[in-house]
């Protein structure tokens, strides 16, 4: 994958698949990654080179969903599971429907910057000190969110695991 | 993070941050074999990183990219724009080849990098150990590209706070000239970082909107002091040494205006105190220089 367009292409992917898990949203999250190609591009034309693009990609898309999130236009409403379910297509191979059900909606329940921390570093594989500059926190800060985060998602799903037994 | 450590029989002792760190392959190859062979005698450790790897897998299994729809048309047009751009030859024009032609000249060809060589200042600007906020703004904005200078009004300068890495930055804490007797109002500032040392940037705008900008960094010139004028199209260029450090200016304001505006720089900076840098500062005289 030596062509500099199709590392680009696989980066965008990249992107998508984290601001999905992100925003819990196929819909949010291509808005998501819209505004933030429109930013990077700006900033492209404007002359700066851009080398370190994976970094600088998610560090656009940390910005833009924080702002995103600051608007009042309600663009950011909660969606339910099953509009989840409705926007994502699930193949063959992915794990099976309630376990991906359970996983969204875990998720989903952490707070904002365990979610992002967790993503990042678990999802797409960031180092705590990329990440902890990316998010412009110490790394301290983005430790002590992935400890919490990891506990609470560990939690949630294991209730769900339990809660599902006892359905069955 | 509070530390939970679990103290194991003839083992060592391993603690949450080191099992989240080994989970995520954070750690050195040393201290990764020191947490495996602690969790071969912790069940209850060996538990947790089982849960921590299957949540990653789940994560990763849940959100893979193949799985996505394909991207919308107005995404993959951005995408094959941002292709296209990162693809041209990067613009050149008037002044940031002055610009940088200046900086050559000022600082040995160190800032000159500035301008040609981003992978290095990228890395710098994000995996610097735990900059202080105040810098790693100034990164930031300095990454988001030359024509983003980071906005800061001259008496915020000195706020920029003294850490290990703004020990690279000349003048850091040093105050901005105040121009507003040569009609010149400081509207940003920005931090140039180099290899060894860095420069900073002081961009003065007139009240037509004409701007004069002011590079600056440390230098072990020991030479004359006097002012050196160059005539680069329509850009002017004046530098000197002073106190250890190399001045520049640049600007479209001709030869009369920009020495000037020089005289009043040095006349500011007399009182500023030697660059606190690695390089050997010279302590040139400053005597009247036109």
């Amino acid at each position: 994958m030596g062509d500099p367009a199709e590392r680009l292409i696989e980066e965008v992917r990249g992107l998508r698949r984290y601001a999905l898990a992100l925003t819990g949203s196929a819909t949010d999250a291509d808005d998501l990654v819209q505004e933030s190609l429109q930013r990077v591009l700006a900033v492209l034309r404007k002359g700066a080179k851009v080398n370190n693009l994976h970094g600088y990609l998610y560090s656009v898309a940390h910005n833009t969903w924080m702002e995103q999130r600051a608007r009042p236009s309600g663009a950011f409403a909660h969606l339910s599971l099953e509009d989840l379910d409705l926007q994502l297509p699930l193949a063959a191979n992915q794990p099976a429907r309630a376990e991906w059900h359970a996983m969204a909606q875990a998720l989903q329940a952490l707070p904002r910057e365990q979610r992002e921390v967790l993503l990042l570093i678990g999802l797409e594989g960031f180092s705590y000190k990329e990440a902890a500059a990316l998010l412009s926190v110490p790394i301290g800060t983005v430790m002590s969110r992935l400890s919490r985060a990891r506990v609470a998602l560990r939690h949630a799903l294991d209730g769900k695991r339990t809660h599902q037994r006892r359905a069955q | 993070m509070k530390e939970r450590f679990r103290l194991l029989p003839g083992g060592p002792l391993i603690g949450e941050a080191q099992i989240l760190a080994y989970v995520d392959g954070q750690l050195p190859p040393r201290e990764r074999a020191e947490v495996e062979s602690a969790l071969a005698t912790d069940p209850k450790a060996a538990e947790e990183v089982e849960a921590y790897q299957t949540q990653n897998r789940l994560l990763h299994s849940s959100f893979s990219a193949r799985h996505l729809p394909p991207p919308p048309p107005n995404i993959e047009a951005l995408t094959q724009a941002i292709a296209d751009t990162r693809a041209s030859k990067p613009r050149r024009h008037g002044p940031l080849q002055a610009a940088g032609f200046l900086l050559a000249m000022l600082l040995g060809g160190l800032v000159f990098q500035v301008w040609e060589e981003h992978d290095e200042l990228q890395d710098i600007a994000f995996f610097q150990e735990e900059p202080s906020l105040s810098l790693l703004g100034a990164f930031k904005d300095w990454n988001e590209g030359p024509a983003q200078p980071l906005h800061l009004r001259s008496q915020d300068l000195p706020s920029i706070a003294p850490s290990s890495a703004v020990n690279a930055i000349p003048d850091s804490r040093g105050r901005a000239p105040d121009l507003r007797s040569e009609g010149l109002e400081l509207i940003a500032a920005r931090l140039l970082p180099g290899r060894q040392a860095g420069a900073m940037e002081l961009i003065y705008e007139t009240p037509e909107r004409a701007r004069v900008s002011l590079y600056f960094g440390p230098t072990r010139e020991r030479g004359n002091p006097r002012f050196s004028l160059l005539q680069e199209g329509a850009m002017t260029l004046l530098f000197w040494h002073q106190q250890g450090r190399s001045f520049g200016l640049v600007s479209e304001l001709g030869r009369d205006k920009l020495l000037a505006v020089g005289s009043a720089v040095q006349a500011a900076w007399r009182h500023q105190p030697a660059p606190a840098t690695g390089l050997d500062g010279a302590a040139n005289s400053p005597d009247s220089l036109l």
